[in-house]
């Protein structure tokens, strides 16, 4: 049908309002999820900060977990346990054998040269301790006298530790027959 | 209707954030509880093992030239025995020292170099359980002080019978 230009009405706005309108509500939506990314985001790096410090925790737990479980091995060891006709005393060890095992560094796979043998000993005992320093140490009932004896045991420390956890005992060192002496255990784990 | 729209929408974007805000609450709450004390059990252990040690220990309280070895115990003991004496100076001593002083200079000693060095308090008492009068008055405690009012863990009673004073009781108690 022909239009009369003159007659024809100038062109408004009208027609473009859904579209604008559709824009907005695009805008908006985008806005909003924008805003929405960052709050994950913000919400991710406080939990992985989170996560750190409770891996710390976690690793520090352990640790303390290896050096208690290392102390009670050491505090039931056959080796240095106190025993008279095959029957035990908790808490004690019989210095003979403390003397022989840091003589003959027993739990180390002995002295001079190292055997098959030798290396299977330090192999086993260092499958029960690992990376550890075991230490007795006899105290002199009068502080004056300044007679405390140091007995190392086991020495193997991790050689770059990080972390280094120390825990102590008291056992009695029982000199053949009736002697007990007052002793300290201390037992160091690394990591 | 466009206002109302507005509106919903921002309601929405407020509920987001006060679900995170609380998501991030439980999370902070959760890691600041405190954790059950795991060293309880190597505590107890070693306040047990401590005294039974402290109390095999062997003494030597010659005197007069006449050899003569104890344990911390027997000193004990007579500590408690010479309570009742009138003149409690005329009692049991260990190389020459009243056994009291002797057995409180003692153990108070060892215990220090020990459970003190390593940052623990403890608080060590003897006592008759019929009258339940404490032998050591004050009682025998670290340098850094007793466990008045700290979480502590105990070795359990040993009790031990004396010659003439009947049975005393000894405990000991560590805390951090």
């Amino acid at each position: 049908m022909p239009v009369s230009l003159l007659t024809m009405a100038p062109p408004t706005n009208l027609s473009f309002v859904p579209q604008k309108k559709a824009q907005i509500h695009m805008t908006e939506t985008i806005a909003v999820l924008f805003i929405f990314f960052i709050l994950i985001l913000f919400g991710l790096i406080f939990y992985a900060q989170f996560q750190k410090s409770a891996f710390k925790e976690k690793a520090e737990e352990l640790l303390q977990k290896r050096a208690t479980e290392t102390m009670l091995k050491v505090l039931f060891l056959p080796e240095l346990a106190c025993s008279e006709r095959s029957l035990s005393e908790d808490n004690c060890f019989e210095l003979a054998k403390v003397q022989a095992v840091v003589d003959r560094k027993l739990f180390e796979g002995g002295t001079g040269v190292p055997t098959e043998i030798d290396q299977e000993k330090r192999d086993y005992y260092f499958s029960i301790f690992s990376y550890a320093t075991i230490k007795v140490q006899q105290l002199s009932v009068d502080a004056a006298d300044e007679n405390d004896e140091s007995y190392v045991l086991y020495d193997h420390p991790l050689l770059k530790f990080t972390k280094s956890e120390p825990t102590f005992f008291i056992v009695a060192l029982k000199e053949a027959p009736d002697t007990y002496h007052f002793a300290s255990l201390d037992v160091t784990v690394y990591s | 209707m466009n206002n109302k729209k507005a509106q919903m929408e921002i309601i929405g974007l407020v509920v987001i954030v006060i679900l995170i805000s609380l998501g991030m609450l439980f999370l902070v709450q959760f890691s600041l509880k405190e954790k059950p004390d795991e060293k309880a059990f190597t505590r107890k252990g070693l306040a047990f093992s401590t005294l039974s040690t402290l109390l095999k220990t062997t003494v030597d309280c010659s005197e007069n030239g006449e050899r003569r070895e104890l344990e911390l115990r027997e000193v004990l003991g007579d500590c408690g025995a010479n309570t009742f004496l009138s003149d409690p100076s005329s009692g049991e001593t260990c190389s020459r020292e009243p056994s009291c002083d002797y057995f409180a200079r003692v153990a108070g000693d060892l215990l220090d170099r020990t459970l003190g060095v390593w940052g623990k308090r403890y608080e060590f008492q003897v006592q008759f359980p019929r009258t339940k009068e404490e032998l050591f008055d004050p009682q025998i405690t670290g340098e850094a002080g007793g466990c008045e009012d700290k979480e502590r863990d105990s070795s359990g009673l040993f009790p031990q019978p004396t010659a003439s004073v009947g049975i005393i009781e000894s405990v000991l108690y560590v805390c951090e």
